[in-house]
């Protein structure tokens, strides 16, 4: 047995290379097998690249029938493997494990239709999330989830770690969006889940289960997708503030009053510094700025846009600018869409956290993650999805400084438990993967745990499906409880801890 | 009081396990017209453990035990400005908060404000280990372990009693207006699903007594602008309408014929038995109902081949959601119902996955 779920422990072991190539090749062409290192060094990583393991062999099969047939090599020879899309995922939720084999799906790229009058898209799993609403456009509609790898990332891989964006806001989550699924179980058998073009499915929801399941449960082979109507218009507005805390309290007033805006995001000095300095959006250098968007016909922005004004001046906003044009949304949007990649430019290397708290607890949660930051030595940038609580704090620090990763992992994990205990959770849309499964270790007990391992054991029995990801072992839980009592022996124990 | 109610339950569960015997979960019993008879000799009851245990309208979240009625949650809300994100039946009786999640009914917004398992944040459950499970919270996105909360949607007790749940909520609109256009059933579902696919604020929309229903929701000045564009007669009672139409009040659900509940992609048009009955249609077309005292079972094979699903859903022997499904989506049931309840103990009459 290779997985034991009253422990959650995995163990798989040594096969023969030559004998796997010779048997895959016998229902898959020879350039979908790749085993050299110059072929599968591209799939050693995801987007968290800190961690990475070359893969023995990847398989890029073609058909829903070959993935079939690999899933029933890998049952039969207990070999794990890992499924994998565009490799954009910020959580190592694809790093291979010890001899698996990574399954590419980079050959399911086709939109098999689109149904205008039911808006719905019936898709493959390789194509890529901003793909199904440019082919929509012409029909006046889109497909609303946009987590900001948009143009490269997905919808298999959105499904299996249930994607967020900044319009999730009002429009949900990949979860709230998706209304089927084909996948293959761990037998290999194919099986429709969710109603599809039926609104309601019978019995359990397993839709809901397998979205954000990151890929431990079944392999997504076909999505059917809910699409929207485009607005007719949107208007963004931009509003500045002194003071981080004022910015904290406009977010929970617009909530409040009962306006759902399409996103609500905030960023903070140095995220908006590092922004502006890279594509000159003209940004307010202040304390914090948070960007507003309304979406709707026109009467109804008119008359939100004027209430979110008012909200605004109310919590002290020092400067507002509405969009008058929609060039000018876009250029509104321009920093805080590459804020990434411009905090990137001002430090060798950042981590990138993805917490989730009450939005109540916002004031509070940025005030103790700057002294984190004192205290670590680590700079910390803020640019997060504030309308829904998801944090993105972007711990600046140097890879290539001894003890610097370590120090960035430890600041990470000291932020995710703040979430954690201030009502939150650990991961608002990244998935935890590899990189957050000691948090889990704080955000549930062992009753939930051993609740997880059992759905694993009940569906995946072998337990060949991305072993290792997601939800960690007791065993790894009681160590790091141990660690956290017995504070003289902690690793690191020259590193301030709080 | 409820830490004694969790207690209790749990007592119950803990001998159930011990004792290797069945127990049936019950709430008010407002579905037992659509469950069937499901009770054992050993019966949870949980409408004694209620109460509204964490609401913040600034949060737009509530946290309330599984025994609460939904009356008494939407009066709360109401007393804020806010209601439950989609409509959720609570039909005659004084139906509950977990019942509602465990029977995953939802009323006529389905196609846009989405289902009862579209809102849920959390849950806590009792499993059949007898350990009490605690998922998802009370925040708006969370992706860390399996989405066991939604996954409950449906679940009729087969994986434990639900002990309590946070839903999101969201403000009332400040407007609500509903049209109606006379025209037949084919162009009806047409007009509906282009309706649905234009940027307007419909919130629902169901083909009753020959006109086409729309219901429009958001500001004012939204909801007058869509009016406006739409030109349709104004139906003064829209209010009423909707809501018999999600408790099964409406005139329309009145009376003993058996009630046929099909789900269908919305916009086919379906091989409708030509013997006697009576036709209301909502979701856009995704939600047809049959009235009739003329049709049995036999008379639906027609419309079962064009992938719809047809449920006998009140009068005679009810479907059960087993009998809709594959033999390799039963696998997958009887694999999750056993990851919960090992020694299938929770409403076995209802858990006919083999």
């Amino acid at each position: 047995m290779s997985f034991d779920p009253t422990s959650g422990e995995f163990e798989f072991s040594e096969w023969d290379l030559d004998q796997a190539v010779t048997a895959l090749r016998r229902f898959l062409r020879e350039e979908d097998v790749l085993y050299k290192e110059s072929q599968t060094a591209p799939y050693e990583c995801d987007g968290l690249s800190a961690y990475t393991r070359r893969p023995r062999l990847v398989v890029l099969p073609q058909t829903i029938d070959q993935v079939q047939q690999v899933v029933r090599y890998c049952k039969d020879h207990n070999i794990p493997v890992i499924a994998r899309g565009a490799g954009t995922g910020l959580s190592g939720g694809v790093l291979p494990v010890e001899y698996s084999i990574v399954l590419s799906l980079a050959r399911f790229n086709r939109i098999h239709r689109i149904d205008s009058l039911q808006r719905l898209a019936v898709v493959d799993p390789g194509v890529r999330n901003a793909a199904i609403s440019e082919a929509a456009a012409e029909f006046g509609l889109y497909y609303a989830p946009d987590p900001s790898s948009q143009i490269a990332c997905t919808i298999g891989g959105n499904v299996a770690e249930n994607a967020g964006g900044v319009h999730c806001l009002k429009y949900g989550l990949t979860v709230n969006n998706i209304l089927g699924l084909k996948i293959i179980d761990s037998d290999g058998d194919l099986i429709e889940i969710g109603g599809g073009e039926l609104m309601e499915a019978p019995g359990f929801d397993l839709l809901a289960l397998m979205n954000g399941s990151e890929g431990l449960l079944g392999i997504i082979v076909e999505i059917t997708v809910r699409l929207i109507p485009r607005p007719e218009a949107a208007q963004v507005v931009l509003a500045a503030f002194d003071r981080i805390t004022d910015a904290g309290d406009a977010v929970r007033d617009i909530i409040s009053s009962g306006i759902i805006p399409a996103g609500l995001e905030m960023m903070d000095r140095m995220a908006i510094q590092a922004a502006e300095d890279f594509v000159h959006a003209d940004y307010p250098i202040v304390e914090a700025m948070l960007l507003c968007e309304l979406d709707g016909t026109r009467a109804e922005i008119d008359q939100q846009m004027d209430e979110v004004k008012k909200i605004l001046q109310a919590c002290n906003a020092s400067e507002i600018r509405l969009s008058q044009s929609e060039q000018q949304r876009m250029l509104f949007w321009s920093g805080r869409k590459a804020a990434f990649p411009a905090v990137g430019r001002i430090s060798p290397d950042y981590y990138c956290m993805d917490g989730t708290i009450p939005r109540k607890e916002l004031s509070h949660v940025l005030e103790r993650i700057a002294e984190m930051s004192q205290q670590y030595g680590l700079a910390c940038a803020n640019v997060f999805h504030a309308g829904d609580g998801n944090l993105h704090p972007l711990i600046l620090y140097d890879a290539n400084k001894d003890g610097d990763l370590e120090k960035a992992e430890h600041f990470g994990s000291d932020i995710l438990r703040l979430c954690v205990d201030r009502g939150g959770t650990i991961t608002g849309e990244h998935g935890v993967g590899i990189e957050k499964i000691d948090s889990m270790c704080h955000q549930f007990q062992t009753p939930e745990l051993l609740q997880f391992h059992a759905i694993k054991d009940g569906l995946d029995p072998a337990g060949i499906l991305n072993p290792g990801k997601a939800v960690p072992s007791l065993h790894r839980c009681a160590e790091l409880g141990a660690m956290h009592v017995h504070h003289g022996k902690l690793p690191h124990s020259d590193l301030p801890r709080f | 009081m409820s830490t004694d109610s969790t207690q209790h339950i749990h007592d119950q569960v803990r001998a159930a396990i011990s004792n290797a015997s069945p127990v049936s979960i019950h709430g008010s019993g407002s579905h037992a017209f659509m469950l069937g008879d499901f009770a054992e000799s050993s019966r949870i009851d949980m409408t004694a453990h209620s109460g509204i245990i964490d609401y913040q309208p600034s949060e737009l979240t509530i946290k309330a035990r599984a025994g609460t009625a939904l009356a008494e949650i939407n009066d709360t809300l109401a007393e804020k400005g806010q209601r439950l994100a989609t409509e959720i039946p609570r039909l005659s009786g004084n139906a509950t908060f977990g019942g509602a999640l465990a029977t995953g009914l939802t009323g006529s917004g389905r196609p846009f404000l989405g289902a009862v398992r579209d809102h849920v944040l959390g849950a806590g459950l009792i499993n059949g280990k007898g350990e009490i499970i605690n998922c998802g919270g009370q925040v708006m996105k969370n992706v860390a372990g399996y989405d066991i909360s939604r996954l409950l949607a449906g679940s009729r007790g087969n994986l434990g009693p639900i002990l309590d749940i946070t839903l999101k909520v969201l403000p009332i609109p400040q407007k609500q207006l509903t049209l109606a256009f006379a025209m037949d059933e084919t162009a009806a579902i047409e007009t509906m699903n282009k309706m649905a696919g234009k940027p307007m604020p419909v919130t629902a929309c169901a083909y009753i007594g020959g006109r086409l229903h729309l219901r429009l929701e958001g500001s004012q000045s939204g909801v007058d602008h869509a009016a406006q564009q739409l030109a349709g007669d104004t139906v003064d009672n829209g209010a009423e309408i909707w809501a018999g139409l999600s408790n099964l009040s409406h005139d329309f659900f009145t009376g003993d014929a058996t009630l046929w509940r099909i789900i269908a992609p919305a916009t086919a048009r379906l091989p409708y038995p030509d013997k006697d009955h009576e036709r209301l249609i909502d979701w856009c077309g995704g939600l047809r109902w049959i009235k009739s005292t003329a049709l049995d079972d036999n008379d639906f094979g027609a419309i079962r081949r064009v992938g719809a699903t047809v449920e006998r859903f009140r009068g005679g022997q009810t479907t059960r959601p087993a009998q809709l499904m594959s033999a390799l989506q039963k696998k997958l049931h009887r694999r999750v119902k056993h990851a919960f309840d090992p020694k299938l103990l929770f409403n076995p009459a209802l858990s006919d996955f083999d």
